[in-house]
């Protein structure tokens, strides 16, 4: 029983599986990224250089002689530097020098916070430096990529990884779900609807949510409240849930739209593509091979579905 | 620890009043002008005051905030006088307003508090 419970444990965290899972993920989030990095472009030189109102966290405490490299640059290296920072996230979208590529956004992340988001310190940049950090060894490349064009000759060959980043992503992920819901039953300014009427008409409320807040009776605020805070609650474990994984997905992706809708904070909507990380990879990958006759000629045979392998 | 509790604390609560920095340059003594410090921030209006407020409040204390405002006031009188703007002083307010569903810049009564927050001359 105690053997069984731990080999299923340890499959569980660190089985091989099929990366076709990751390897979406890693697309979506690197689409986002680049999207992301397209809105900073305009905002480049006062955002990022030395023609704005940009100060770096580190410079002080550093020896003067490296200073220049944290301090804000030029707007020509500024612009050389984001460059590469948008070409990077292209790269891991595309799946080509996919490390590479990752470790370029990890320093480049670190460097931009030191220099300018360390004024606007957000727990999703945080959410994305440690996924950065699991997708740098997890193998999210070995489908799905022009990694495996150039060495297999097609986009949907496949390699086998180990399943940890995977489980180490959607654990973070239910984490931030639950920290955040838990945090609501007992912080004082969660207690009633008023926190969302003047988020409404506060610095992050848009056009539609000061039309709602001229409109919407103060009551209704309280069963926002109310519904945000059920939301925030079940949706980690429904995620996990095979029959309740549907609706937590809709109601997920709704209430992060609403977000972006209402308060436009929008980052948050990389968490809607990121659900398919609770799916078990040998479930996507039969529902791909299903569609997909190039991924069914693969010749990864051991991680055909079982009920493909009956059917047999 | 707090690296890890910041991606589960996302919006715990939010402020009674609007707030934002504003600047005044000097144009020649005793005459001042506003200065627009919306190109300073080309994001949206949550992330530019976001901004606004750890430009000037990232540490705390006092001294730390009388810092923090020289910083930015000699880094906006060089800026301004790149574009063209030869101030001769520069000196900054934080501005807080009572939040109205008319729209954020609305003041119903014009209940605006001033604080000066640092003036610096060239």
């Amino acid at each position: 029983m105690s053997k069984s419970f731990l080999a299923r444990w340890d499959s569980w965290w660190c089985r091989t599986a099929p990366p076709h899972v990751l390897a979406i993920f890693r697309i979506a989030f690197g689409a986002f990224l680049f999207v992301e990095a397209l809105t900073y472009i305009p905002g480049v030189p006062v955002l990022f250089s030395d023609h704005g109102l940009v100060f770096s966290q580190w410079s002080p405490f550093l020896p003067s002689p490296i200073r220049f490299l944290f301090d804000p640059p030029s707007v020509h290296i500024a612009y050389a530097l984001f460059a590469l920072y948008a070409l990077s996230t292209l790269c891991l979208s595309l799946g080509v020098m996919t490390r590479v590529a990752i470790a370029c956004l990890i320093v480049l992340f670190a460097y931009y916070w030191q220099l300018s988001f360390h004024m606007f310190p957000s727990s999703y940049h945080r959410l994305f430096f440690v996924t950065l950090l699991i997708l740098l060894f997890s193998g999210s490349h070995k489908t799905f990529s022009l990694h495996m064009f150039f060495k297999r000759g097609s986009v949907y060959a496949w390699e086998p990884i180990n399943i940890l980043p995977q489980r180490l992503l959607s654990a973070q992920i239910t984490a931030t779900y639950i920290g955040v819901s838990w945090q609501k039953m007992w912080l004082p300014d969660w207690q009633n609807g008023k926190i969302l009427y003047y988020s409404f008409i506060g610095k992050w409320g848009s056009p539609p949510a000061f039309w709602l807040a001229q409109h919407l009776p103060l009551w209704t605020y309280d069963w926002m409240n109310h519904a945000v805070k059920l939301t925030e609650f079940f949706l980690p474990f429904c995620l996990w849930m095979k029959h309740w994984r549907l609706l937590a997905v809709i109601v997920g992706t709704l209430f992060h739209l609403s977000i972006a809708i209402l308060l436009g904070i929008w980052w948050f909507l990389v968490l809607p593509p990121a659900y398919i990380l609770f799916l078990e990879p040998e479930e996507v990958l039969h529902w791909l091979q299903q569609r997909v006759p190039a991924i069914r000629k693969s010749e990864n045979a051991p991680f055909l579905h079982p009920s493909i392998a009956t059917s047999k | 620890m707090l690296f890890s509790y910041a991606m589960m604390a996302p919006y715990q609560g939010y402020e009674r009043l609007n707030a934002g920095l504003s600047a005044e340059g000097q144009i020649t003594e005793g005459e001042w002008e506003p200065i627009n410090l919306d190109p300073y921030f080309p994001v949206i209006r949550g992330e530019s005051h976001m901004r606004q407020f750890f430009m000037i409040y990232e540490g705390s204390g006092t001294t730390l905030e009388q810092q923090m405002a020289t910083r930015t006031a000699e880094k906006l009188l060089q800026l301004e006088h790149n574009r063209g703007h030869p101030y001769t002083a520069i000196r900054l307010w934080w501005n807080q307003w009572e939040p109205s569903p008319a729209g954020y810049e609305h003041q119903p009564d014009k209940q605006l508090y001033r604080r000066p927050l640092i003036t610096i001359h060239e």
